[in-house]
């Protein structure tokens, strides 16, 4: 009955624009906003792992795989007999540098994103109220 | 004396009763257009006194006493009733009668005449819906509703795609459903609704008719209501009908002719001693021949629709409502959907002031999922059991005792389909108590508050499990999705309606809505469940580390102002004009609001008087609409930077770390659509033909895009893509509906046609350049571009098979190099469009189209005596599909079954085919890898529906009772060429996560559950 009486209320105030902000103003609840991040020294630490993730990142495909994949451009490694489509590192086994390429693509993609999540720590870590 | 005064005294009396006595005299006219009615009856109630009307409508009637009422009727027109008062000249205007013009049909927040609409508006009534027996109203709407493109999945429960009007935006196509005033979430599944409880569906077209729920409008409007009772005694309706699916079983290849295009694969490259080791396997003396389709997959499985309803009420009290279940099976052993289904909708009238009612509408909704196997089922191996050998069977786990593919890497089917285990149990209600207040004549206030609420609980357990090393499931794993989801809208009108001077009626409305949909959710899973026991198959019983457990409210707001001015002149001069502002929470602060406005003009040309000389055209409306509508269908984080988890292990430490997840876009507003429509409304022959013509534009402006930003900017999203408004989006088409019925004598006839067509266009993507989708083997198979129509497959073009060597040495460029000197004789020939010597991406261009030229409805309704005959077709001509399938189905690539005549197709030396290649392991060609032209089918179709006989038994057997028995057929026959199972459901694309269809990935075949063939007996009874 309370939430009905409410709505009814906002409602009414709803007829002037001004209040209605309120009821148009929906956060997305259970995930963290960069906005208000940077509170505290845990926040700023946690921020810091961040950053260290992006050494490698949580899965194989991103950087570990163009890592080992860049030696075929050597006399390192051969590219071998796989029934999996060898389209992804052909031309890199033909020692050439397509940055097109999946691979090349995501590990420059990734590394990137590494250095724009340690931009944001340096941007505002020092702005942040800790000791 | 005496006699005079005997014979005064006689007289008076006379003269008395005389007083009482009246002649009455007038005229009565058609109340359209006031043509004088002769012929018309006119009759004192209660008595034999009576008359009939002249050539010129004049009439007298005598001897008619002071205070009795007269009553005038002619078939074709309204009885009106008068009552005779102190005037003696009483003139009568007759309505028409005509069903066709005194329909009404339900618009947005109100009801129009048909014959005064000005906006592109198709209505289907709830009794066209009944013929076909489904538990979604949208599948039974399919060819009925032009310009409404219907396309069907056939699994229990699925939704169909619905497209209206052509494509102008990527992001949904869904339009926006309103039941009962009350606008559904976006995505929702109209399979909650009883459709036996709908008394009709209008399809606003148009944005002029769209405009006036601006928000989320762009895709077109469906509104649908329910039946409300009417005054009278109760009458009530039982309908049941049970039927029996099938699938047409394609032609799988055995294990004999599956051996022979197995090992022919390496022999082909040279490999027959690769060809005797990779088929031998060890420890297996002798192979089975399983035919896995008839294994797995049922000859039959059940459809049943029961329904009770009701409909009665007094002067003061309505009440219309019903009890209905649906259960659909689906062909495997596991998977169905059901439905119960109750309703009571009612309304009370106070006073002549103040109406009130409330809508009540409970269901319950439970299923199994159903296992998407159709194509594994037709890929397995049919040398391999279904069972391993008895002897290494495990008692404790029945789970491992089916045998390992022996020749491929595809998992049983019938262990996939034993294993299958995710149930739903759905509850929810929707309630809708309204009031309307008319304080005085044709002023009306009506406040309304609809509640859509529900809840859904979810359990999936997968079963711990070893069959082969890559068929297994080490740890058992119970997950539970716990969702509520409760919408509320309300919405408040004020309307006035007030004709001036006779010929100006004039209807203004303004209103405000707000609303809000939630969802509430928590989602856990765990793994390391002890065994696979039924008792076990919950969270808490699992013991292991993987655990998600996640969970949060969601919520998305709206508060709206409408207006809107319908005014016409004489019923000969229409103009209407709205506008609604919108503000909705999915935008930042700064663009939350947008604004719809529309207009629209109708000219009904049939009401002039040069037209009254005439009749061969009995009506004829020209209109125009313009409008703008909305959409919001982006995620409603799309305008923040939010924070994920970015964990860190370090010297076997494990520090939780977070990192920034999403950059958001803080200048998003709302994607506008506009759209113009012109259209013709005729009616010839005494309305027994009715003919209506439409033709539009609809363009989209700041398309909502995840576009691709510059890598170096590092935003942490795939490609660095942010929701942008940045696209715009054109789709140009028309629609012609003929519709005829007549009879002739005992026999009733009317058969409905319906023509459209659509071209969708890409106008802009903003800085990118092409949107590629549909994988195929590291390439993609569709290619979007600005400036062309969506959806269009692109790649090389095959061009018949290379039969001998000397044919591929003078397949040169000009310069005379060999373009594919890798290919051997039985590969296929590619083209080398631009003829610089080389076969590469430049060769590439478009081989064909997902959309259709053209789309057809033909609806067909006979009767005779007590026999009827209804019958539905849809097709499209013109669209394309791209057969991904095909590939491996004939060239049986990593060892898939093939068809029955794989093998005899492929090419086998010279002059044996010209279009299946040879077979091959290596492909070197890439013949079955290569997105071209081989796959590309037409997927053009003519598909019969329904077919339904019924018979009324006589009324001398059933007295009060209506009794109907039918007999009907859906999906009966298809007329194509496609080579798959379904042309329809091939020419959608499979669901996305949320249900929705990606329209810009349409037409590619990756089998997917086909519309079935159902026959089904059912029983109508009205008392």
């Amino acid at each position: 009955m309370k939430n009905i009486l409410k709505i009814m209320i906002s409602g009414a105030l709803c007829l002037s624009l001004a209040s209605c902000s309120d009821f148009l103003d929906r956060p997305v609840l259970g995930q963290e906003n960069l906005d208000t991040y940077f509170q505290t020294e845990e926040e700023c630490l946690k921020q810091v792992a961040g950053c260290y993730q992006a050494l490698f990142f949580e899965d194989w495909w991103q950087i570990q795989a163009p890592y080992v994949g860049f030696d075929m451009a050597t006399d390192d490694l051969w590219m071998g007999n796989t029934t999996q489509s060898q389209s992804d590192w052909m031309r890199m086994a033909h020692y050439g540098n397509p940055k097109a390429d999946g691979p090349l693509s995501n590990f420059w993609q990734y590394r990137y994103k590494g250095i724009l999540r340690c931009n944001i720590v340096i941007n505002n870590v020092p702005d942040a109220p800790i000791v | 004396m005496r006699k005079y005064l005997i014979f005064l005294l006689l007289i008076i009396p006379v003269f008395l009763a005389a007083q009482n006595k009246v002649t009455i005299t007038g005229k009565v006219s058609e109340a359209n257009g006031n043509e004088p009615l002769t012929g018309v009856t006119i009759i004192e109630k209660g008595g034999t006194n009576g008359t009939i009307s002249d050539i010129d409508g004049n009439y007298t009637l005598s001897n008619v006493t002071v205070g009795s009422t007269l009553s005038f009727s002619m078939i074709g027109f309204t009885t009106k009733e008068i009552k005779v008062g102190a005037n003696t000249v009483i003139n009568v205007l007759l309505e028409d009668d005509s069903k066709m013009l005194e329909d009404v049909v339900v618009i947005g927040y109100g009801v129009v005449k048909k014959s005064d609409l000005t906006s592109s508006i198709t209505t289907v009534k709830g009794d066209d819906l009944k013929s076909i027996t489904s538990g979604n109203a949208l599948y039974s709407m399919q060819g009925k509703a032009n310009g409404v493109q219907v396309t069907g999945s056939g699994g229990p429960g699925d939704n169909p795609r619905i497209i209206i009007r052509g494509v102008t935006t990527i992001n949904g196509s869904d339009p926006l459903y309103v039941v009962d005033g009350v606008p559904m979430s976006s995505g929702t599944n109209i399979n909650f609704l009883n459709q036996n409880d709908i008394e009709s569906m209008e399809v606003l077209k148009d944005a002029s008719a769209s405009a006036i729920y601006g928000t989320r409008a762009s895709n077109g409007v469906i509104l649908i209501t329910t039946k409300k009772g009417s005054k009278g005694k109760t009458q009530f309706q039982f309908n049941a009908s049970l039927g029996v699916q099938t699938i047409s079983k394609p032609n799988m290849a055995n294990a004999a002719t599956y051996e022979k295009v197995f090992k022919q694969r390496y022999i082909n490259d040279g490999n027959e001693q690769q060809a005797l080791d990779n088929w031998a396997v060890e420890g297996v003396s002798s192979f089975s021949d399983t035919d896995w389709w008839d294994q797995t997959i049922n000859k039959a499985a059940y459809t049943q629709s029961y329904n009770l309803g009701f409909q009665g009420g007094s002067d003061k009290f309505t009440f219309s409502g019903s009890i209905g279940y649906y259960r659909q099976n689906s062909q495997f052993d596991v998977g169905y959907w059901e439905r119960i289904t109750g309703r009571f909708n009612t309304e009370y009238k106070f006073n002549d002031i103040v109406k009130a009612g409330i809508d009540f509408a409970p269901r319950y909704e439970n299923w199994d999922d159903t296992p998407n196997l159709f194509g594994a089922v037709m890929k397995m191996d049919p040398s391999t059991p279904v069972y391993r050998a008895q002897e290494d069977w495990s008692v404790s786990n029945p789970y491992n005792n089916y045998q390992r593919s022996y020749h491929n890497q595809e998992w049983n089917p019938m262990g996939s389909v034993a294993r299958q285990n995710k149930h739903s149990d759905e509850y929810g209600m929707i309630m809708n108590p309204f009031v309307n207040i008319e304080p005085i004549k044709g002023l009306i206030f009506r406040t309304q508050f609809g509640v859509n609420a529900r809840f859904r609980m979810t359990d999936e357990f997968t079963p711990e499990f070893y069959i082969d090393n890559l068929e297994k499931n080490e740890s058992a794993k119970a997950k539970r999705n716990s969702d509520h989801w409760v919408d509320w809208n309300w919405a408040n009108t004020l309307n006035y309606t007030r004709t001036f001077n006779e010929k100006h009626n004039l209807n203004v409305m303004a209103g405000f809505t707000m609303e809000q949909f939630a969802k509430y959710w928590l989602e856990g899973s765990r793994d390391g469940v002890p065994s696979n026991l039924k008792d076990l198959q919950y969270v808490s019983a699992a013991t292991g580390e993987q655990m998600v457990i996640k969970g949060t409210n969601e919520y998305d707001s709206y508060v709206s102002y409408l207006g809107r001015v319908m005014y016409n002149y004489d019923n000969r001069y229409y103009v209407t004009a709205s506008i609604r502002s919108d503000g909705s929470s999915k935008f930042p602060a700064a663009n939350r609001y947008a604004t719809f406005p529309s207009a629209s003009l109708a000219w009904r040309v049939s009401e002039e008087a040069f037209m009254k000389e005439q009749d061969i055209v009995s009506n004829l409306k020209i209109r125009a609409g313009w409008g703008r509508v909305g959409n919001a269908q982006i995620s409603r984080s799309a305008y923040l930077n939010l924070i994920s988890a970015a964990d860190y292990v370090y010297n076997g430490d494990r520090y939780i770390g977070t990192a920034i997840g999403q950059i958001g876009n803080n200048n998003l507003k709302w994607e506008i659509v506009e759209d113009l429509n012109l259209g013709v409304d005729v009616s010839f022959l005494d309305n027994r033909l009715d003919v209506t013509a439409d033709i539009y534009r609809k363009k989209s402006n700041d398309m909502l895009i995840q576009k691709e930003n510059l890598m170096i900017l590092g935003y942490p999203m795939w490609n660095g893509q942010l929701w942008t408004n940045i696209g715009s989006m054109e789709a140009k088409g028309w629609e012609v509906s003929l519709n005829w019925r007549d009879k002739v004598r005992d026999f009733k006839y009317e058969v409905g046609l319906n023509l459209s067509s659509v071209k969708n266009v890409a106008k802009n993507f903003g800085t990118t350049s092409e949107i590629l989708t549909g994988g195929f083997f590291n390439d993609y198979i569709i290619k979007n571009v600005p400036g062309g129509e969506i959806s269009r497959f692109y790649g090389y073009i095959a061009d018949g098979i290379f039969q001998n060597q000397t044919e591929i040495n003078s397949h040169t460029s000009n310069n005379g190099d060999i373009l594919q000197p890798n290919a051997q004789p039985g590969d296929i020939r590619f083209k080398d469009l631009n003829n610089d010597g080389v076969i590469d991406a430049n060769d590439k261009t478009y081989i064909g189209n997902a959309f259709p030229d053209l789309m057809v409805g033909l609806n067909l309704r006979f009767g005779y005596k007590n026999f009827d005959l209804v019958s539905n077709f849809y097709g499209t001509f013109g669209n394309d599909i791209y057969n991904s399938a095909k590939g491996g189905l004939y060239a049986g690539t990593d060892g898939q079954n093939v068809f029955a005549d794989a093998y005899d197709k492929a090419w086998h030396g010279e002059g044996t085919s010209n279009y299946y290649p040879r077979l091959s392991y290596a492909d070197a060609n890439l013949n079955y890898r290569t997105v071209s032209s081989f796959f590309v089918e037409d997927g053009s179709y003519f598909r019969c529906k329904l077919l339904q006989i019924g018979y009324t038994l006589p009324k001398k057997f059933t007295k009060d009772v209506d009794i109907r028995l039918s007999a009907s057929a859906q999906n009966l026959f298809t007329i194509t060429s496609y080579s798959g199972m379904d042309p329809e459901r091939a020419s959608i694309s499979a669901t996305k996560d949320d249900g929705t269809y990606n329209v810009l990935e349409s037409g590619i075949d990756n089998i997917a559950y086909p519309n079935p063939r159902t026959f089904l007996f059912g029983i109508n009874i009205n008392f």
